[in-house]
Order: structure tokens, then C-alpha cells, then sequence
């Protein structure tokens, strides 16, 4: 028995199931479904959680009604052919000793009729602030029609052979369009009254507790808190919780926060902190005398184990943590804790891919969501041991070190600086970006196990490989700043980041940062420097400072934390000429040109150059000779990761 | 048949060995349909519908050459075996209708998008795409070997499938391009340099291209005749000679030229701000030099138009892609003399832009049927059994499409339109175009024999003493009331203010949408010489601007010295003729002094009291279009299409 967690690996009673933890693997976007069905890769992902010593797995949603296409890959569980895959899914999971539940939904006006061609549905004549899309107010029958999709997707549920059912009524969900005032403007006995907007989500869970009856869990999913003004506040959560208590209609809570109007608060970055959920499940379990699930920024057993120790909670969500690291749960049940992948919450594979429609991913786990092929069953271990030199120690080159180690190759790895991380190390120099480094250290700590033999400070050459005489060599030599073309970029006050990041003195209080990539380089150099005290100016080519942050919810609280440091942006913009401390721009839109004056400094973040010139002098020299991340085309982390992660398996 | 004005463009064209039974060209667009990479059902039925409208060639969607290059989830894999069933569907539907069809061959290069794949992108140089940002990894020899093998092979597989020939890409979205051009071709070896090194990936691929095809097969290509970009890129000069230098390698069979490049993505599928038929001066230039045929691609949708440019000796066949998403049968209704049952394309872009549309599959706003050519035996509207006597209230988009759809069937049809012309929120689009298509509906309406009666509002005694079988409201929406009482400011919503009477006035426009509505009010309130301040919460003005190309465009027209924009601020009071706004991010407010009217762009609601009066009172009733819940024209369209078919 693990004594460190004692209660996070107690066992749990949700209604008629027994958990064998308290660590559950919570609803999430994965866009792996096909043609509106479960695939094989569902039933792997999970699969791998449960083997992985999740207690609970509960699915992405499962949209009950045609109108509710909210986005592409969303799964039509509403018809029968879905069964087959959920027995595929839902047996992955039981093999594993996981219970799993699926979450039915209906996203409401929080959607799209791109797909579907016909209007959505929503309580109100309001459209959602994200989609933007005029909804058809629901007549009763419409209601009546949802309910139906509700049930009829329970007996699916059922047939498919999963414990239970999760009811979303959260951030994205026409059950919460209905209890929100927000979003509820009826006059009819849907709206008004607490009682009246509560009618809807009760009619729901009324008429699918006929449907799951004494076998099956029944619980509701909550936005404990909209966190907008004139939305849903805890206090009324509170109400609503105890109210289908009372009721006697739902099993369990699990919780989360905010809508569309804050979506970074749904799933909040690592700007946001620890356990900002939990406040939401800790008030609801005052009121209601079924378990309660917290959410939100869970990423470590500890953490967890606390929030179970103090009442706070019943159960804990961890998605992000184990989209990161499969086996979480048994790592810490095992006494290994430190061994855990620890998510941190950067929102590039998850997050942000799913909003743009493509599948789930992780920065630090390329495994994720391609389990079938990558997953831990996957290794294959080479007949002959290969001598394997990876030349450099940012994240590609300890994620090739890393895989071709574990498959048992011969590995160096070497970093030219005295440290290992490359641009890691700068990144975390930004504010708040700090957690960073946790991919660093994760990969060290993983790498540990493997005999990777590592030397820092040492900057490899072509007669030290031809010294070494390796199998293969894997060149991840990273890259540096390119050349800028700006007139006047060859000044003494014109700065990259890289070297502001690194700490150069930056002359003057007035800096000048022209950003060219519109990821956190230029906001993180930014707040950088204002936080030293500097007035600081963004300048853009774009519409707006900092697009990229948007996929990674990043993008709001960073205009928060700017405007607040008194951050200028200038938009639309291309530098002409940067003078002795002036800089000539213009809108290029209507080319009208102007200068800023007293400028004292100027930093570039222009794009990266990549350093491939070993490759190019080692290719045709080595038998085997890879190049990833990087020094083969500067790209976000993840593919640098990635990159590493296919060659260490593949050599 | 008499000598008409379309004669030279519905005349047969020879290329090569192969003919064209005339000049009209469905160019290469992605469309979004593709399922698991491959042709689609929908694919066919979409090609199928212009063959059998009379297209005389058809150009297919892209298809990829190689793995490195994912430009788009849906995108096509032409280097797949798997691909050869699928051009043989195509092919013998469009052949069956004596169309050509041509496969158009790609590889986007650094305009193509790593993450899906998460792989590099390859490209001439390390030189990254403006939008994306991304870095790509310039392509080592044994990369260009692949590349070129890539595009012969996928050659083969469509010369397996039964298709005509092929269209190499070399235009907006091209690695080809990206080759010729200084702007993004950097290299220092065989490849990059003067103009002939930087030719030869192209003469490459054309000529593994030429051997991997059989007898008689077309070869053609897309040129980018400008990329706009004149410090660096390619000129319509420079096209010229290009296309001269290619000529004497006798691979060829046709140029397409099209234009628009890395800097001027707004040109691609160029909205309705461009100018008719852009890439046509430049063909023509190419044309006078080249003795092969040049066809022209971007924004030819007049019919009148397009038979200039072809009477005239300009190019020798028009691309009409986004006309023929319109109006399929274009080709057939100008053979029979039926110019004005055309229903022409406004270039509004709302539905068939769907490159970076996270996967939303090809649609059109003003032809309900574009996208759905599949499923269309089922909406074929047969004849009514019964007629029905059908009342549609609302001269609009949508209602004006339910009454001709439904007596088109047989029924016998009522419109009434409250106001004193049909058309509802389509005349205040104001776009070129938008009065042809109404005529367009003035003459399908008076064609299937619809009683429209005009200045009829709809009242429910008025309706029920009409004793309609079936009721059809198509009321639209209403604009939400003034964005603050008891001020002194003028406040009038933006729908209202489509057509300005204000002249240097100074206008504060107060928009919560982003949408064409607000823009046109923007535009027209600037070039009427008002003062115009522009708040929006959003983090730039024109949201939904961004997908349909219209942006660059309405940016350069309304950023002039007399508008600010305030971008993430919201309206918080009026204090007299000053506005209050507020940042929603720091909450630090400006004041905005000496406003003589606000406009105000909120969320319409929809108009749907005579529908709250009579759903109980009447058998058969529907409602469609903004009644039901206020979303634009295209879904108004839509539903009245597809009330008008069931009925």
C-alpha cells in the first residue's frame, strides 16, 4: 500500500462503481474521431491512461443531437454505429483495471453550422463570443428532441459497455447556456427564475436516470464559476449542485470554470497558477453530499494528494498531467514520483492543436495520442547496438539521446555550453515562463536511467567525429539569430533577444522590440524589459501583438499583464531604417511613415538561422547522419521534441 | 445558331492533340472534400455538375506530390496508388458530359503547414512565409530528386486514372514558384541564381512529368505572371520571359496565368474589392509572345466579361472558378441564349474560401447546392404530388429562393415583400453584382410564375384571410435598440447606415460583430469624408473580414488620417457629445470628444412575431433565414431552398 498518497489511491463508490483511485483522466478534445466515429486511436489513448493506473477515464464529449456539430471531428454518438467503438474503448480500459465514463454533450449556441447546415440551438437569442453565431431560440419541442438525444445516447452508452455518464453542464454546454443568466433570456419557465433556468438541466438528468438506472453512474459536470460579470457566480453553482442533489439526480460533480467568454481559464496555461480550480469543487463539496471532482492545473501527486487530505475535493482531474505522462498514476503509487513526465502546462500540443483542428499532441510526450504506433508497447530494441554521438543538449538532441539509449544504443551526448537546455535556458528567463525548464529536467531525469554518456563544453568538430568513428551522429546543433536587413540593424543599441534573454545590459529606457515570429520570444522579451523598468514598444507586420498567444490561451492575460506595464504596441507596421535613437517606420497598409522618437535601444526577434553547417560537413562522411530540430528548420519545440523523439526510435 | 457574343467563347479550342469543346475553364481550388485524402463521392458529383453544365475543361483540385508537404488536412495524396480510383470516377464523369479534365500536381513548399504532419517544410531557402512564420529547410539535392520523382509519379497514377492530362503548379501557393522567384530562391548552387538556374527544378518536373505520361496527354502550367512584390519577386516582365524560356523546351501545352504571391495573399481568390479579371493584362502580355495557348485565372465572373477577353484576343480561355460554383450550368445557359438566368458570383468569398478553414468543406452563399452535389438526387426537387397554395412572407434572399423552389415544383406561390423592392438585406450589400443577381431572381421568379406582390406587409389576419396551405416566413432580423438611452447623440444601428448621409461629420461607429456590415458602414462613412472612430473589443477591427480576403483590402481604405481605430475597448458612456471608452484588458478609458453620431453594430434579433401569431394557426408553417435566427444571406438561401424543395 502506497503511504505517501494515502488518499489519492484509496478506493471510491461513484454511485453503483468502485474506483480503484481517486486520479481520474477528465473529458478533453482529442479530434481523433473519423467521420464523426471512435477510432482505434481512442481506444489506445485511454487504454494507455488506465494501464497507465488511472482510477477513471471519462471520454471527449459525445454530441446527443445532430444541430450540435461544434466542430468537425465531433463524435455523432446519437447514432447507433458508434457502439462498436465504444466496446473497443471501453474493453482497452477495462483490461487495464480503469472504469470509464462517456461525457454526453450538446455544445448549443457554442458551435458551428459550417458542418451541419442548419441553425444552432440555444436558449436565447445570443450568439457565443468566440463562434459568433447567431443561434435559433429552442421551442419546447427542440427541448423535447435534446432530452431524446440524451437518452438515446445513454442506451449507446450502455450497450457500448461504460460505467457511467458524465452530463457536461460546464464551460461549453447548452445545460449551463440554460442556467446561465448570461445566456438565458427566456421568459417562458425556462428562464427568470433560479428554478426556471435550473428546468432544463433537471428534465435532462431526470429522464437519463430512467435511462442508466442502478448500474450505471450518473454525474454532471459544472462551471463552478463563470468568472464574467452578470454570469454564473460559485455561490449559485453552490445552489445548482445542492439542488440536483436534493434531486437525487446525479451520482457525482466534477467541476471546472469560466466559458467562452474566458476560455483561458478552461484550460489556463502556465500564467495561470496551480489549482485555480480548486476553489470551484472545494465550495460545492460545502454543499452536496456526493463526490466532487476538482480540475484545473493538477499536475503533480502531491498537489493532488493535498487538495483530497484538506477536503478540498473528492476526486482530482488530471488530463494535461497525463497526456504528458501515461502513468502518472503508477508512478506515484510506486513510490516513483520523480520519475513523472511533469506536464507544464505550455498548451502548444493539446490546446492548441485541438483548437485548430488537428489532433491532440504533447510538447513533451510524442507519444501522445499516437500510442498504437509510439506507445510504450511500441519499442522495438535494435538486433545490433549502434555507437550514437548526438551533438547537442537542447530538447531534440536529449529527447534522440533519450529514445536511442532506451533501445539500447551506445549514446554521447554533447552540448557545447556548460550546461545542458539550449534555448530552453533563455525561454525561462521570461516572466512566468519559469516551468519551462521542467521539460529539461524531466528529459534528465528520464535520460538518467538509460547510461547516456554526456559532456558539456564540448563544441564537436568533424576530426572528433572522425576520432570517435560513431555508427551514427545526430546532428541537433539548434539555431541562432539571423541576419537582420533592416537599415541601421548594425548599431551598438540593436539587440537580438537572445542576448537580452541572456542577460546583456540593454542601453537606455526606451526599447523598441520588432517582432517577426508573434509567438512568446517578443512577448516574453517584452514584459522582460518593462519589469527592469524600461518603457517598452512591440512592433508588429501583424494586426495585433503576439498572435500566436491566442492558440495557447496565453493571449489575454498577457495584454493584462502588458497594458498594465504600460507595453505599447504598434501594429501593422515594418521598421524603414533604425537611426542613432529614432526608428522610421510605416503603416503598410497606407504607407504613411513616421518616427519614434528617443529610442535607446532596439531588440530584434527576427526569424532564426539555422546551424547546419556540421551536418552539411559530416553528410556523406558518416554511415548514418540525422539532423532534427532546429538545425534542420527553426520551428516551435515540439517539433524539435518530436524530431528527436522519431530518430532515437528509429536509428 | 446565330452569331452570338459568346460564339468565340463557346468556340472549340485545339491543345495539342486534345480539344476543348470550349473556352470555358473550372480552374484548380481546394475544396475540403477529399476523405481520407482521396477523391470523395462528393468530388465526382461536384465535377460531374460542371461537365455536365458545360465547362469545356475542368482543372482537379490539387494533389500533393510528396509527404512533405501537407497544406491542408484535406488536401489530396497524388503520390498514393490508392488516388487511381478516384480519377477514374472523375474522368468518366466529366467525359461522359465531353469535358476535359486535367489534374493539377503541387507541392506548396514553405507556404505549406508543418504541424499537421509535424514535419519541416521544404523549400528553395530558409526563408519563411509571411503568415505562417514558419521556417523551412532548404532542400538538399537528394530532396529535389525526390520532389521531382514525386511529381512523375503522381503523373503516372493520373495518366492510370483516365485523365487528360496534367496542370503543373507554379503559381500563388508553389514550390515552383518559390524556386523562380529572388524572393524566397536564395540558393548558391545549379538551382538559384540567374534566371535559367532558377528555372530548372520546373524544367525538371515537366520534363519527368512529360515522360511518365502517355500519348497525347496534356501537359500544362500555372504561372504566377506577378507576385507584387517588385524589390524581389517575379514581375509581370519577368513572367513574360519565363514563359518564352519554357515555350522552347516543347513540354508545354497551356499556361495559366494567375497572380498574386507570398505578399498578396489577399489577390488569391481576390474578393470583390479587386478588379475585374486581375491576371488578365498579364496573360495577355504572355500571350502575345508565346505561340501557346495562355488562359487567364482570377475574377472573370461577367459573362460578357470573359467572352472580351476571349473575342479580343486577350487570352485564348478564361478560368471562371468561383462563377461556375454559382452557377454551374453558366456554359449551357449561354450556348442557349439564357445570359440572364445566370446567376453571377459576387466574389463574396463567404463560402468557397476554405484554404486555413479548419477543415469546412466548400460551400457557396448565394447556390445552395455548391457542396453538396452528392447528396443530390435526393434535393433534385421533383414535382410537387400536391399543389399546394404557398405564401411567403419576406422578399429577401431566402424567401425569394423558397418561392422559386417551390414554384418551380408546381405550387402556386405568393410572395409579399413589406418595403417597395424584393431583395431585403441583399440590397445593402451594395457590391458590384448584387443588382444582376437580383435581376437574376426578378426573372426567375417571373419565369416559374411567382405573384409577388410588393409595399404587402405581412399581418396575421392579412395572412390567414390569404388561407395559404403553407406559410413561409422569411421576415428577416431587426437591429437591436439604440446602445444607450436618454443621450443626446444621434444612435442609429448599423444596418440603418449602409447608405450614409452623413458628410465630415465626426462618426463614432461602435461594432460588437466584425462582420461585412460593419465594414461597408466603415468604408462608406470614410469615403463620404466623415471623422470616423472605429472601437471594437476585438484584437483588430474586421474579424470576420480575415477569412474571406477582404481585410488588406478594407484596411487600406478606411486606415486614413481621419480614422482611429480602438482596438480590445469597449463603449462605456456618452457624457454629452463625448464617448467614454474603455480598455477591457487594463481599464483605462479615453474620451472621445465632439461625436455627431454613434453607430452602433450589435447583434441583430430576429424578426419572428408573426411567427409567435400563427404557428399555432396556421397548417404548415416554416420559417427560414434570419426569422429563425439572424446569420446572413447564404443561410437564408439555403433554407429557402431547402423549404422550397419539401414542401
Amino acid at each position: 500500500m502506497n503511504t505517501e498518497f494515502l488518499h489519492l489511491f484509496s478506493p471510491v463508490r461513484i454511485g453503483p462503481v468502485t474506483l480503484r483511485n481517486r486520479i481520474v483522466f477528465p473529458a478533453h478534445l482529442t479530434n481523433f474521431a473519423d467521420n464523426h466515429m471512435p477510432t482505434m486511436r481512442h481506444a489506445y489513448y485511454y487504454g494507455e491512461r488506465a494501464k497507465g493506473g488511472a482510477g477513471l477515464i471519462i471520454t471527449e464529449e459525445q454530441s446527443i443531437h445532430p444541430t450540435d456539430l461544434a466542430y468537425e471531428k465531433l463524435i455523432d454518438a446519437f447514432d447507433p454505429r458508434v457502439i462498436p467503438g465504444y466496446r473497443k474503448i471501453t474493453s482497452e480500459v477495462h483490461r487495464h483495471g480503469g472504469k470509464i465514463f462517456a461525457q454526453l454533450n450538446h455544445n448549443g449556441q457554442q458551435g458551428s453550422s459550417a458542418f451541419t447546415r442548419r441553425a444552432l440551438w440555444g436558449p436565447s437569442s445570443i450568439p457565443d463570443p468566440m463562434f459568433r453565431e447567431m443561434p435559433k431560440v429552442m421551442d419546447k419541442e427542440d427541448m423535447r428532441e435534446v432530452i431524446r438525444g440524451f437518452c438515446l445516447v445513454a442506451e449507446h452508452i450502455i450497450k457500448g459497455g461504460f460505467d457511467g455518464c458524465e452530463v457536461q453542464g460546464s464551460h461549453s454546454s447548452l445545460l449551463r447556456q440554460f442556467i446561465s443568466p448570461l445566456t438565458n433570456e427566456r421568459s417562458d419557465e425556462y428562464g427568470g427564475s433560479f428554478e426556471n433556468r435550473m428546468r432544463f438541466a433537471v428534465e435532462v438528468m431526470g429522464a437519463l436516470r430512467k435511462v442508466t438506472g442502478h448500474h450505471h453512474a450518473l454525474g454532471i459536470r459544472l462551471s463552478g464559476d463563470e468568472l464574467v460579470d452578470g454570469g454564473l457566480t460559485l455561490e449559485d453553482m453552490k445552489k445548482a449542485a445542492s439542488y440536483l442533489c436534493d434531486l437525487k439526480l446525479v451520482d457525482f460533480i466534477n467541476t471546472s470554470t469560466a466559458n467562452f467568454f474566458n476560455l483561458y481559464m478552461v484550460e489556463g496555461s502556465m500564467h495561470v497558477p496551480l489549482g485555480y480550480n480548486t476553489y470551484a469543487a472545494a465550495g460545492i463539496k460545502e454543499v452536496v453530499d456526493v463526490p466532487v471532482f476538482a480540475a484545473g492545473r493538477i499536475n503533480a501527486p502531491a498537489q493532488a494528494e493535498r487538495i483530497l487530505a484538506s477536503g478540498q475535493a473528492d476526486l482530482v482531474c488530471i488530463a494535461r498531467g497525463q497526456i504528458c505522462d501515461p502513468e502518472f498514476a503508477r508512478k506515484a503509487l510506486e513510490g516513483r514520483h520523480a520519475e513523472i513526465r511533469q506536464c507544464i502546462a505550455c498548451n502548444q500540443g493539446c490546446a492548441a492543436r485541438t483548437g485548430l483542428n488537428k489532433d491532440l499532441g504533447c510538447l513533451q510526450n510524442p507519444a501522445s495520442g499516437r500510442e498504437e504506433k509510439y506507445g510504450y508497447h511500441s519499442i522495438t530494441y535494435p538486433s545490433r547496438k549502434k555507437k550514437v554521438m548526438v551533438v547537442g543538449g537542447g530538447p531534440a538532441g536529449l529527447e534522440a539521446a533519450k529514445e536511442a539509449a532506451r533501445r539500447g544504443h551506445r549514446v554521447s551526448l554533447y552540448e557545447r555550453e556548460s550546461a545542458l537546455g539550449g534555448q530552453i535556458k533563455l525561454l525561462t528567463k521570461g516572466p512566468n515562463r519559469e516551468e519551462f525548464s521542467d521539460v529539461i529536467r524531466n528529459q534528465i531525469t528520464e535520460i538518467s536511467n538509460f547510461g547516456v554518456d554526456i559532456q558539456l563544453g564540448v563544441e564537436v568538430r568533424p576530426d572528433l567525429v572522425a576520432r570517435e568513428n560513431p555508427d551514427a551522429v545526430v546532428v541537433a546543433a539548434g539555431s541562432e539569430a539571423g541576419h537582420c536587413c533592416i537599415p541601421g540593424a548594425d548599431q551598438p543599441h540593436v539587440l537580438t533577444f537572445y542576448e537580452v534573454l541572456a542577460g546583456r545590459e540593454v542601453p537606455g529606457d526606451r526599447v523598441l522590440v520588432i517582432d517577426d515570429i508573434g509567438f512568446h520570444q517578443a512577448t516574453s522579451t517584452a514584459e522582460y524589459l518593462s519589469y527592469l523598468n524600461k518603457q517598452v514598444l512591440i512592433l508588429t507586420a501583424g494586426l495585433y501583438a503576439g498572435p500566436d498567444l491566442m492558440t495557447t490561451m496565453d493571449i489575454q492575460l498577457w495584454y493584462r499583464r502588458a497594458l498594465e506595464q504600460g507595453i505599447e504596441m504598434i501594429t501593422n507596421s515594418i521598421v524603414k531604417s533604425i537611426g542613432r535613437n529614432s526608428v522610421t517606420i510605416f503603416n503598410h497598409y497606407n504607407g504613411r511613415e513616421s518616427r519614434l522618437e528617443d529610442i535607446t535601444a532596439v531588440v530584434l526577434v527576427g526569424h532564426p538561422r539555422p546551424r547546419e553547417e556540421l551536418y552539411f560537413r559530416l553528410k556523406s562522411k558518416v554511415p548514418e547522419v540525422y539532423r532534427i530540430g532546429d538545425c534542420l528548420a527553426p520551428r516551435k519545440m515540439e517539433h524539435a521534441i518530436m524530431d528527436g523523439f522519431r530518430v532515437g526510435r528509429s536509428i | 445558331m446565330a452569331q452570338s457574343r459568346f460564339s468565340k467563347l463557346l468556340s472549340k479550342l485545339n491543345v495539342r492533340d486534345l480539344e476543348l469543346p470550349n473556352r470555358i475553364i473550372f480552374g484548380s481550388h481546394p475544396t475540403n472534400f477529399a476523405k481520407n485524402n482521396l477523391i470523395s463521392e462528393q468530388h465526382v458529383a461536384y465535377y460531374r455538375e460542371r461537365a455536365k453544365g458545360g465547362a469545356g475543361m475542368l482543372v482537379l483540385e490539387e494533389q500533393l506530390v510528396h509527404p512533405s508537404d501537407l497544406p491542408y488536412e484535406k488536401a489530396l495524396f497524388g503520390y498514393r496508388e490508392e488516388i487511381i480510383p478516384g480519377y477514374r470516377q472523375v474522368s468518366e464523369a466529366v467525359h461522359a458530359y465531353g469535358s476535359l479534365v486535367v489534374a493539377q500536381l503541387n507541392h506548396s513548399g514553405m507556404q505549406s503547414e508543418g504541424s499537421t504532419s509535424m514535419r519541416e517544410l521544404w523549400a528553395p531557402s530558409a526563408v519563411p512565409d509571411v503568415v505562417s512564420r514558419e521556417v523551412p529547410k532548404a532542400l538538399e539535392t537528394e530532396d529535389i530528386k525526390e520532389v521531382i520523382a514525386g511529381f512523375a509519379k503522381a503523373a503516372g497514377y493520373a495518366d492510370a486514372g483516365g485523365i487528360d492530362g496534367i496542370e503543373i503548379n507554379a503559381g500563388q501557393f508553389s514550390l515552383l514558384r518559390q524556386f523562380i522567384s529572388p524572393l524566397t530562391n536564395q540558393r548558391r548552387d545549379d538551382y538559384g541564381g540567374d534566371l535559367s538556374n532558377r528555372l530548372r527544378l520546373t524544367v525538371e518536373v515537366l520534363l519527368a512529368v512529360r515522360k511518365a505520361l502517355g500519348q497525347g496527354k496534356l501537359v500544362g502550367l500555372k504561372l504566377c505572371g506577378d507576385e507584387f512584390a517588385p524589390w524581389a519577386g517575379l514581375t509581370p516582365d519577368d513572367a513574360v520571359k519565363i514563359a518564352a524560356e519554357l515555350e522552347q523546351f516543347n513540354l508545354l501545352d497551356y499556361i495559366t496565368v494567375t497572380v498574386g504571391s507570398l505578399f498578396s495573399l489577399h489577390l488569391y481568390q481576390a474578393p470583390f474589392y479587386a478588379e475585374e479579371g486581375l491576371a488578365a493584362d498579364v496573360a495577355g502580355k504572355i500571350r502575345q509572345k508565346v505561340r501557346l495557348p495562355v488562359f487567364a485565372e482570377g475574377r472573370i465572373h461577367r459573362p460578357q466579361y470573359a467572352a472580351g477577353l476571349v473575342e479580343q484576343g486577350v487570352v485564348d480561355g478564361v478560368c471562371m472558378n468561383r462563377a461556375l460554383i454559382c452557377d454551374p450550368e453558366l456554359p449551357a445557359k449561354l450556348a442557349a441564349d439564357r445570359e440572364d438566368e445566370v446567376r453571377e458570383c459576387l466574389s463574396c468569398n463567404q463560402g468557397c474560401l476554405v484554404r486555413r478553414s479548419m477543415g469546412k468543406p466548400l460551400a457557396c452563399m448565394l447556390n445552395p447546392l455548391a457542396g453538396v452535389e452528392a447528396g443530390e438526387s435526393k434535393l433534385t426537387p421533383s414535382h410537387a404530388a400536391r399543389v399546394k397554395k404557398v405564401l411567403v412572407v419576406g422578399g429577401g434572399p431566402g424567401g425569394m429562393e423558397a418561392a422559386v423552389t417551390a414554384a418551380n415544383r408546381g405550387h402556386r406561390v405568393s410572395l409579399w415583400e413589406a418595403g417597395p423592392d424584393l431583395g431585403g438585406d441583399f440590397l445593402a450589400m451594395g457590391t458590384a453584382g448584387v443588382s444582376r443577381v437580383l435581376a437574376y431572381w426578378q426573372t426567375e421568379l417571373s419565369e416559374v410564375g411567382v405573384w409577388v406582390v410588393k409595399g404587402k406587409p405581412g399581418t396575421p389576419e392579412g395572412i390567414l384571410a390569404d388561407k395559404p396551405d403553407v406559410l413561409v416566413l422569411a421576415t428577416g432580423a431587426r437591429s437591436a435598440g439604440p446602445a444607450f438611452s436618454g443621450v443626446n447623440v444621434r444612435q442609429i444601428p448599423a444596418r440603418e447606415a449602409l447608405t450614409p448621409v452623413e458628410q465630415g461629420k465626426t462618426v463614432l461607429l461602435w461594432d460588437e460583430i466584425g462582420d461585412q456590415v460593419m465594414a461597408r458602414v466603415a468604408e462608406r462613412l470614410v469615403a463620404a469624408g466623415n471623422k470616423l472612430y472605429l472601437v471594437t473589443p476585438d484584437f483588430f477591427a474586421g474579424n470576420k473580414l480575415a477569412q474571406t480576403m477582404e481585410l488588406s483590402f478594407w484596411n487600406q481604405r478606411v486606415m486614413v488620417p481621419s480614422t482611429e481605430i480602438f482596438t480590445s475597448h469597449k463603449l462605456r458612456e456618452i457624457n454629452g457629445n463625448t464617448a467614454v471608452i474603455e480598455n477591457i484588458f487594463s481599464g483605462i478609458t479615453a474620451a472621445l470628444p465632439d461625436i455627431d453620431l454613434l453607430v452602433y453594430n450589435s447583434w441583430p434579433k430576429p424578426e419572428d412575431s408573426l411567427y409567435t401569431a400563427l404557428k399555432d394557426r396556421v397548417r404548415e408553417i416554416y420559417r427560414i433565414g434570419d426569422c429563425l435566427a439572424p446569420r446572413g444571406i447564404g443561410a437564408a438561401i439555403r433554407e429557402g431552398y431547402t423549404v422550397g424543395r419539401s414542401i
